[in-house]
């Protein structure tokens, strides 16, 4: 019987082609049946720095890493050394490195993982081959991953490239897997069900590929880590569609020709990562005040202001919340993970065309560049377009109707000239600064988000428990693997995963809430932003006596599993022996 | 009323301007040119940022965007790339497009979207009571300082050729016959065509009304760049007319066709 869980990573210098073999692997592991995730992980520099493909192949889909990294594969300790922290090893590690390569740190020796000294460089050098290759080869041998496809897939994810390139890339797949290695390792156990097909994508491509079947057909953007992949998919794709795509000046610009689109009828999204958010926010503002429908995707990484472009975190919840002047209603969603992204993004679409008002999709690095292996993914079925005119004489376009939604006149429609303002305006759109119509209007565009009927899409219940864990975003998946530990501990924990963040779903919280003993919240940040959001709006009201406790740590590196089971078992053991347990 | 008389494209709302402010004559030029052109009202918008000169849209009767400060002109260009067949303009004041939008100026002028821009120009915020703009003569009395401006005014016309601009002019709102003339030829000409209007603040600049006296037409119009460049180097900031008249590829040069039988299609890329 073989392993049927199981996670490795992939280590070298940025441009070794470490990720290109970790997708060789991932693909001919999915061939064999099995679910995979393949995370990206770079350093700043396009070449040179550190590189790692870490993945994992499960017998049931995963959408995160497992606590401990079974098998590793180092190209070159010096440049792996700094960052060794970040990498889960233990003495049941086996881990295979180049001979020629620097020292090996401490801590891996420490650690007791076993390590297997193979002469890579050489032997790449004399087969004139990579060493990645020769390293795919070598964890295929490991893995039991059947060579022949494995050929196959790389010949076909090279089909690009020249012969000879790939000539030499079988050649080095040969030699790692036939090399005879001094080490016991257990591979993955064959499976019967082989997939036929399987879906293969990343988080941020789903984002697009939902937004466009929810019609998005304008979008404007500027370039940023982690966000532009994201454009680069829609670029591309949105031409086959009849889209357009504008590489605007600045995020200034991005926002506001997405603003103009939308206001032409056009469903317009724009995607970016935290410091283009922070551009965006005045113009979100006039987009809710002129009631324009608009998407905006933020793929976080790590804040603030420069921070970490190329590692995730989900620290731009506050500036997604907050970042408006004024009071400034608005819808803040999030993907239950990465398989949820085009479930999410439709949604958010519909959501935006629907109440005329701007959403912001919190997404992440995380999210936006692993890989997974899996089967199609749920896609949001689109329930109405946006509400339009058919406008008469009278025609008033802030209309103050029972749901505040107001039918929206498009330019090209006769009778529904209007001048659309972000100055406060009567229900013609007339600038106005009378108390009555601020009143009239700020509660409209507050009434219009309260009203409507979100179903059952706002969140995701796993488990039961008293003990409730709350998170929204890609650590969901890390906390998840931790609930069976948890029960086996005699601990039950229940999880729920936000997709919409604003407004907060207070009533349906309430209900999942309602027997909580302890509500542990959970976050990849530094300053627990979602324990604070939710304290303000719903801990502090009355019959919340559950123990609150806040799990909140920053980026770079990704929760694990384990260290969620500690939290939960530290934070309600500590209460069962009648302390108190504020963390 | 009928598409023939200029007072159709104009609303009932009264404007918030000084009395004798020349935001009057721009709007009427406006409602002029549409009229010529015999455009339908419900397929002409105009688009704005924030300042006295941004409050025009509204005093129309076609589609109207007034934003926020210097962002008029991405609105306009999203509108226009997402809605090709309207008619868009954008007017937008000193301080809107040549302060705090001016990156957007470079841009709309390096892109040539088939759209116009008017700014009106004060040579001063209006809006905010009277503080220096970019186009400030230097010597005028600066609000936020305790001298005259001693800061070398920015050249309009010179930053919208070397970007790319294929229509420059300038007109006077003393001029409103000349003012709508030069509109007509903007809205006709494919691309992006800049009006650069000299517009008297009669409240906070009121010397600007001796500008009758002193403004005087181009010499000529030219479609060479190296003679556009000659001109308005030498250019004193009071000619008026059309000085640059060229044609160049308009951006995007298509409108994106559907290429596919439904969207479902793109699911392929993805089932290995
Ligand atoms: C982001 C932002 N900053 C500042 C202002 C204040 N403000 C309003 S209008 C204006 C200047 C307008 O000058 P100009 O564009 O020349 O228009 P004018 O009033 O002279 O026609 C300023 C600074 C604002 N509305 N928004
Ligand atoms: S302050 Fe100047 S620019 Fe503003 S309306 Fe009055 S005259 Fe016109
Ligand atoms: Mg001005």
């Amino acid at each position: 019987m073989g392993t049927q869980d199981l996670s490795l990573v992939i280590t070298g210098p940025g441009g070794e082609g470490v990720i290109a073999a970790g997708e060789l692997l991932l693909k001919t592991a999915a061939q064999m049946g099995y679910y995979g995730l393949l995370k990206k992980s770079f350093g700043a520099q396009i070449r040179g720095g550190e590189s790692s493909a870490m993945l994992r192949f499960s017998t049931e889909s995963v959408e995160c890493l497992g606590s401990v990294f079974q098998l590793m594969l180092v190209m070159d300790w010096k440049i792996i050394t700094p960052f060794i922290d970040e990498l889960a090893f233990n003495k049941d590690t086996l881990i295979i490195c180049d001979q020629q390569s620097a020292e090996i740190p401490e801590a891996i020796i420490n650690s007791q993982a076993q390590v297997c000294r193979i002469p890579l460089t050489k032997l790449a050098k004399q087969l004139k081959t990579q060493i990645n290759m020769i390293g795919v080869g070598l964890l295929a041998q490991l893995l039991g991953l059947p060579v022949a496809q494995l050929a196959a897939i790389t010949k076909q994810q090279f089909q690009h490239k020249e012969v000879a390139l790939i000539d030499s890339a079988i050649t080095g797949i040969e030699t790692g897997y036939n090399y005879q290695l001094p080490v016991e390792f257990t591979a993955l156990s064959n499976l019967d069900s082989h997939t036929k097909n399987y879906w293969l994508y990343t988080g941020n491509q789903l984002i697009g590929l939902g937004a466009l079947k929810a019609g998005i057909r304008f979008v404007a953007a500027y370039p940023i880590t982690p966000a532009t992949d994201l454009l680069e998919w829609l670029a591309v794709n949105l031409d086959k569609v009849g889209g357009t795509l504008v590489q605007a000046e600045d995020e200034l610009s991005s926002i506001n020709m997405i603003i103009g689109a939308s206001y032409g009828g056009v469903p317009a999204l724009t995607a970016t990562s935290g410091p283009g958010l922070s551009l965006m926010s005045e113009a979100l503002g006039l987009a809710i005040a002129s009631e324009i429908p608009l998407l905006v995707v933020n793929v976080n990484r790590g804040g603030p202001s420069t921070g970490i472009p190329t590692k995730s975190e989900q620290s731009d919840l506050n500036q997604a919340l907050f970042a408006m002047h004024g009071d400034a209603p608005h819808i803040v969603t999030a993907p239950i993970g990465i398989s949820d992204c085009a479930f999410t993004s439709g949604w958010s679409v519909n959501l935006a065309e629907q109440l005329q008002c701007p959403v912001i999709m919190l997404s992440d690095q995380f999210i936006g560049h692993s890989i997974v292996a899996t089967a199609k993914p749920p896609f949001f079925q689109r329930t109405a377009e946006r509400e339009t005119a058919q406008p008469d004489d009278n025609y008033q376009r802030y209309l103050n109707t029972e749901s505040g939604i107001s039918p929206m006149a498009i330019p090209g429609m006769a009778n529904g000239m209007y001048t659309a303002d972000g100055l406060t305006h009567n229900e013609q759109g007339h600038p106005c600064t009378l108390a009555n119509i601020q009143q009239q209007q700020l509660d409209k565009r507050q009434r219009k988000l309260l009203q409507y009927d979100y179903g059952p899409h706002w969140g995701q219940v796993d488990h039961c428990g008293d003990i409730k864990i709350i998170c929204f975003g890609s650590i969901r998946s890390i906390i998840f693997d931790a609930l069976t530990p948890l029960t086996n501990k005699g601990i039950d924990a229940s999880l729920i995963a936000l997709r919409l963040l604003a407004p907060l779903p207070i009533k349906q919280l309430q209900g999942a809430l309602s027997a909580a003993t302890h509500i542990i919240v959970i976050e990849q940040n530094h300053g627990g932003q979602l324990f604070h959001y939710l304290a303000s709006q719903l801990f502090y009201q009355a019959g919340f006596s559950a123990k609150l406790h806040s799990f909140a740590k920053p980026g770079p590196v990704p929760f694990s599993s384990a260290e969620i089971v500690q939290f939960v078992e530290h934070a309600t053991l500590l209460n069962k022996q009648g302390e108190t347990a504020n963390d | 009323m009928t598409k023939e008389n200029p007072r159709f494209y104009k609303s009932e709302k009264k404007p918030i301007w000084c009395p004798g402010c020349g935001d009057f004559t721009v709007l009427t030029s406006i409602a002029k040119a549409l009229s010529q052109l015999q455009l339908t009202r419900e397929e002409v918008a105009i688009i704005s940022g924030i300042g006295c000169s941004s409050r025009l849209p509204a005093y129309t009767s076609v589609y109207g965007f007034h934003g926020i400060h210097g962002r008029a002109l991405p609105i306009a260009t999203g509108l226009k790339v997402a809605r090709p067949e309207l008619t868009v303009l954008t007017v937008s004041g000193d301080g809107d497009c040549f302060s705090i939008g001016t990156n957007h100026f470079i841009h709309a002028c390096r892109r040539n979207v088939d759209m116009t821009l008017i700014v009106m120009d004060n040579h001063i915020y209006g809006m905010t009571k009277g503080q220096v703009s970019p186009t400030t003569e230097i010597g005028c009395d600066d609000k936020l300082s305790a001298h005259a401006t001693d800061i070398q005014p920015l050249q309009p016309l010179a930053l919208a050729l070397i970007s790319g601009a294929s229509y420059i002019a300038r007109a006077y709102s003393g001029e409103p016959a000349q003012l709508t003339d030069i509109l007509v030829g903007a809205i006709q000409h494919p691309g992006f065509s800049f009006i650069h209007v000299l517009c008297q603040c009669v409240t906070y600049c009121p010397e600007q009304k001796g500008w009758k006296k002193l403004v005087q037409p181009f010499a000529e119009t030219t479609s060479d760049y190296a003679k556009a460049n000659q001109i308005i180097e030498q250019d004193n900031g009071l000619q008026t007319g059309v000085v640059y008249n060229n044609s160049r590829t308009v951006w995007p040069k298509e409108k994106t066709q559907v290429r596919v039988k439904s969207v479902d299609e793109l699911d392929k890329q993805f089932i290995k």
